[in-house]
């Protein structure tokens, strides 16, 4: 099985990424409002630095993944450490999106069944989907890309007299103090999110010469899913207008206002595939990144049996994570955001001081 | 490629039991075509005595049209019939009750299917109801999966309740005549079309008045009752506090909405002259004066129409010198009286039915965060402008009107 990706690959797999995450653009417009799409705009605009800080690092640490990044940064020992904090992060997110997911399809497709029964298949699937590897990921993540980008526009046209320019004025009408959640959110979720794409790093075929190697890939696939999420946003806050901010899921809820010619209506059903789909990509992108570390970590144990313990821990912690879709929201609206800095921010701005240290002193 | 493919294919397949597995659904929850009360129509009416339902209290009274699918032609039925009868086309389900959520839940004490309103066309609401207020029940029609949001909304001077039994003209169904009567309003302009998101989205703009479009019954002679349409009701605050006449509503239609076509009459000079007229949505913008303050508020609307000469009653030179000139500027005169008597509606209901609060919130947040505490005394002292640039641009089939004088009727 190959187990490299080519540049091109990686780029497809960030956009990917982000394009998966339109259950969290509900955060979004819970803080700002119809200024959702501003938020992410400068949400988008602060990761950028950390882009070149991932690529800087991979640089240094000559083309290893994560866990070559944080023992080059931090030290072996400490590396192992921060190694281990990143897998309880990694199983948390996956969690996390599992649980998002599992919300969505009992909220909106099989409602009156029990949260368990979705979070089950939804593991189970993605459970599978990890365990095909990055050549899997490499091979989906472009015709996902373009698909995804083509099922938009598509949406968009049928939606396009409903678009009303009004329904995005007042623009940012908020003092900085308030701004800075609303700002933060996007920022982590997302974009910041994209900490697990180091994992991937050490998978891509780099040219060992480059300072910052895998920049243009890494900068292509954001911008890629970054105007994606921006697409839609605006396209909802223009359908949707007040109620963008009120409904559970905008991303879906807006394919409601969509006719083909006022004959065919109500065409969610056919979103529901794509959609679930991405999900999928996006929650089996994070299950693999969990299993990448806990074999770094229990080097010892079979691959087989650290993949079935990984799923079924990231399962069992969806089911727990809260015990109901405000509990869920609340918490991505509040703590979240701040918690995931730390792994997000903070320890690569370290590994990257650290990292440089290192090569100071040679 | 080959193995790839077949990956994404399995995994498709994957995802797709996992959206559409419904064998695991409970018994109570599954939604088999034989299973469902289809409803097209509901009418919301205060309770009253009239209307009283034996054994059953509350202050709403809800009428749900079902369609009986077994009486449709090849559905085991050979005709229509009034509701009530055996094998009639439709049943109206009328329950009383506090909130509408639990009563139309509650539904099966008298109905062996549960209701399933995906298919609503119409939501019709009793004049009392509307004025005691809509809001409790918005809530339930976003959160209800199964409503559409661009469902039409009416508001009946007579009970809603009765309005569903009225015999359609056309259609099979009470619920389907009453919204095909509504959707083809953009065609006369007398009346609006709202869809329950219009409506909602209107009301939650800053002080901004909704309306919804006015039904009525009515019977010419012995001949049965007919629906009808014209002028519409005002909200301000979610409750109905008065109405727009037809030729109000479409003053109000020039500047809220695009007319797609509407028909009137103008005299110009010893000649009569039908137009029928088209028009985009009217520009608003609002002029504040700081000398003046707040109370300098003024509002300019421009209109511009297109209109196309339908009838000619009368003896009119089309060839002189400003011929066309004055077609157009009485044709822009008349526009611009309906849209001030609208106007002047809105004054004395006090409600912003063109949405200069609105305007403000959204174009000018500085101003509108200065009024919008005395919002109602700022918006009686409003100076208006009207501006409407009409352009005659085809005469028909004719160019001279056939006779050479006026017909007189006898």
């Amino acid at each position: 099985m190959n187990k490299t990706i080519t540049p091109r690959q990686f780029a497809a797999l960030v956009a990917c990424y982000i394009q998966g995450s339109l259950l969290s653009m509900m955060y979004y417009y819970q803080r700002s409002g119809h200024d959702a799409w501003l938020t992410v705009l400068v949400g988008g605009v602060l990761f950028l630095p950390l882009i070149f800080l991932y690529c800087r690092m991979l640089g240094l640490s000559n083309g290893m993944g994560l866990s070559g990044m944080l023992s080059y940064g931090f030290g072996k020992i400490a590396g192992k450490v921060i190694l281990l904090a990143y897998l309880v992060y990694f199983i948390y997110l996956a969690a996390f999106s599992l649980r998002q997911s599992a919300q969505f399809i009992n909220i909106d497709i099989l409602i009156e069944v029990p949260i368990l029964v979705p979070i089950v298949l939804m593991g189970l699937v993605c459970w599978y989907g990890s365990s095909k590897g990055v050549s899997f990921f490499a091979f989906a993540a472009p015709v996902l890309c373009v698909g995804l980008y083509v099922l938009l526009l598509f949406l968009t046209a049928f939606l396009f007299p409903r678009i009303q320019l009004r329904f995005l004025f007042p623009v940012f009408r908020r003092s900085w103090e308030d701004s800075i959640l609303p700002v933060l959110i996007p920022f982590t979720m997302p974009f910041g999110e994209l900490v697990c794409m180091t994992v991937f790093m050490g998978r891509v075929r780099i040219s060992e010469t480059d300072k910052y190697p895998l920049w243009k890939s890494f900068l292509t696939g954001f911008i890629l899913g970054f105007f994606f999420v921006l697409m839609v946003l605006l396209r909802d806050i223009l359908v949707l207008g007040p109620f963008a901010s009120i409904l559970s899921y905008p991303a879906y809820e807006v394919i409601r206002f969509a006719s083909i010619g006022s004959v065919i209506t109500r065409i969610e059903s056919v979103f529901n595939l794509p959609f679930l789909f991405i999900l999928f990509f996006r929650i089996s992108i994070q299950l693999w990144c969990s299993i990448e570390l806990m074999k770094e970590i229990f080097a010892k144990t079979s691959e087989k049996r650290l993949r079935w313990i990984t799923a079924l821990l990231v399962t069992v912690s969806a089911y727990i994570f809260a015990s109901s879709n405000v509990a869920l929201l609340n918490k991505a609206i509040t703590w979240i955001p701040l918690f995931f800095l730390i792994p997000q921010v903070g320890i690569p701005v370290c590994m990257l001081v650290g990292g440089l240290i290192r090569k100071r002193l040679g | 490629m080959k193995n790839g493919c077949k990956r994404i294919l399995l995994l498709f397949i994957l995802c797709a039991v996992c959206a559409t597995f419904s064998g695991c659904m409970p018994e109570h929850s599954k939604r088999e075509l034989n299973s469902i009360a289809i409803v097209m129509g509901l009418g919301l009416d205060r309770a009253t005595e009239e209307n009283r339902i034996p054994f059953e209290t509350g202050k709403l009274h809800v009428t749900a049209q079902v369609v009986r699918t077994g009486s449709f032609p090849g559905g085991g039925s050979k005709n229509s019939g009034a509701a009530g009868a055996a094998d009639a086309m439709y049943w109206n389900l009328e329950m009383a009750g506090d909130d509408i959520f639990p009563l139309l839940r509650g539904s099966v004490k008298q109905s062996n299917r549960n209701l399933y309103i995906s298919h609503n066309q119409v939501i019709v609401f009793g004049e009392a109801l509307a004025r005691d207020g809509l809001a409790p029940f918005m809530d339930y029609f976003f959160r209800e999966r199964e409503m559409r949001y661009n469902v039409l909304l009416a508001v009946s001077e007579k009970p809603a309740k009765d309005l569903l039994h009225i015999s359609p003209g056309l259609e099979i169904l009470p619920a389907q005549e009453i919204a095909k009567l509504l959707k083809i309003q953009a065609q006369n302009a007398e009346a609006p079309t709202i869809s329950l998101f219009d409506f909602a989205v209107d009301m939650k703009s800053a002080q901004k008045a909704a309306v919804i479009p006015l039904i009525n019954a009515r019977s010419s002679g012995e001949e049965t009752e007919t629906v009808y349409v014209d002028g519409c009701a005002v909200f301000r605050d979610w409750k109905m506090v008065g109405k727009l006449n037809g030729t109000q509503t479409r003053g109000y239609l020039w500047m809220a909405g695009d007319i797609q076509s509407t028909v009137f009459t103008v005299p110009v000079k010893d000649a009569r002259f039908s137009l029928t007229v088209t028009g985009k949505k009217g520009k608003m913008t609002v002029d504040f004066d700081p000398a003046k303050g707040y109370e300098g508020l003024s509002v300019s609307f421009r209109i511009s129409a297109d209109a196309v000469v339908g009838h000619i009653d009368g003896t009119f030179d089309l060839h002189q010198k400003d011929g066309l000139e004055a077609i157009q500027q009485a044709c822009g005169s008349f526009i611009a009286s309906e849209i001030c008597d609208a106007i002047d509606q809105s004054r004395k209901l006090d409600s912003d039915i063109f949405g200069v609060s609105e305007y403000l919130s959204r174009y000018a947040p500085e101003i509108w965060e200065g009024v919008q505490g005395e919002w109602e005394r700022y918006f009686t002292g409003i100076t208006y402008k009207v501006s409407v640039k009409a352009n005659v641009r085809r005469t028909g089939s004719l160019v001279d009107p056939v006779l050479k004088e006026s017909a007189q009727y006898e």
